[in-house]
């Protein structure tokens, strides 16, 4: 810009002098430390608030898993007790049904090994991802 | 900017609070004259100056230096300006030059004669972007490039704002007589 312009001289000098003055008042950075210092500090009550928040979710969590593990073991060990109690309460026709097929007199051992395997495979086949929720 | 150099320095190596307390008097001046080159009015100006400092210190673990530091403080201040103008109950614009006499005559000329209070309603009556120019120009005799960041616009366009805006006042001045 041309200062040296006597036109615009004496503008210049003046609006120098005038403008010098355009500042924040005094004290302006404390008062700036003072609003970061305060906006930390709401910042610091946040976190430890959210903290307890996904703690108490986490416990709520945790509590329904394990309630859900030992309900779903109960109606296993149900159905389990009540076909024991079937087998119980219908053996003689069990044996009858099975003697009368032939089934056992060719290869009896066999298949009710087979048999013996396939009941305990079946009821245990569930727990198999509930086992960790059971032993918490 | 060596200041700058160092408050980037310390900015990458993790020393975010020493580097705040670097910048806050490093750039109080031209954030307060940016705000107040736009708002008009020194409350309004220094509250804003406040907040874009906050909104620095949060924003500072984030600089990444793809910007210059100035360029990055100067678009901050801007938007904050923005929002600030934007947030006022009242709008005040230059076609209202009754309201930034007010503001002004009493804010900016406590202490200055009544020369002084005219010229200041001249500058008042500038358009915004000849306005804002001229206070950043004056206010530190900054070089037009550093105005020209400051304002986000290019050097050549600010050198016109300038020279439009020097002339409006010079003429003033000289057919005020002083501006008395």
């Amino acid at each position: 810009m041309n200062s040296d312009d006597p036109k615009f001289a004496a503008l210049d000098a003046r609006m120098r002098r005038m403008m010098a003055g355009l500042d924040a008042q005094a004290g302006f950075e404390a008062r700036v430390m003072q609003r970061v210092a305060a906006k930390a500090a709401r910042a610091g009550a946040v976190s430890p608030d959210l903290r307890a928040q996904f703690e108490r979710r986490r416990e709520i969590v945790q509590r329904r898993l394990r309630r859900e593990a030992w309900s779903n073991a109960i109606t296993i060990a149900g159905i389990g007790v009540a076909a024991g109690a079937l087998v119980w309460r219908y053996a003689e026709q069990i044996v009858r049904w099975a003697t009368a097929s032939d089934l056992l007199a060719t290869n009896g051992t066999a298949v009710l090994l087979a048999i013996a395997f396939a009941a305990v495979g079946a009821a245990l086949w569930p727990l198999r991802t509930r086992l960790p929720g059971l032993l918490k | 900017m060596p200041a700058d150099d160092a408050i980037v320095q310390l900015i990458r190596a993790g020393w975010t609070e020493e580097a705040f307390e670097r910048l806050v008097p490093a750039y109080r001046r031209r954030v307060f004259g940016l705000a107040y080159s736009l708002l008009r009015d020194r409350g309004a100006a220094e509250d804003t100056t406040q907040e874009v400092f906050v909104k620095l210190w949060q924003a500072l673990p984030r600089y990444d230096g793809r910007a210059r530091l100035s360029t990055w403080i100067y678009a901050i201040t801007r938007n904050a300006t923005i929002s600030a103008l934007r947030g006022r109950r009242r709008p005040v614009s230059m076609s209202d030059p009754a309201v930034f006499d007010e503001v002004e005559y009493r804010s900016a000329t406590i202490d200055a004669g009544p020369e002084d209070a005219a010229l200041w309603r001249h500058v008042a009556a500038l358009p915004e972007k000849q306005r804002q120019a001229v206070i950043l120009y004056y206010q530190d005799e900054r070089p037009v490039d550093e105005v020209a960041a400051m304002m986000g616009l290019p050097v050549n366009t600010v050198k016109t704002h300038l020279h439009r805006a020097r002339a409006s006042l010079a003429a003033a001045l000289g057919a005020g007589g002083g501006l008395t």
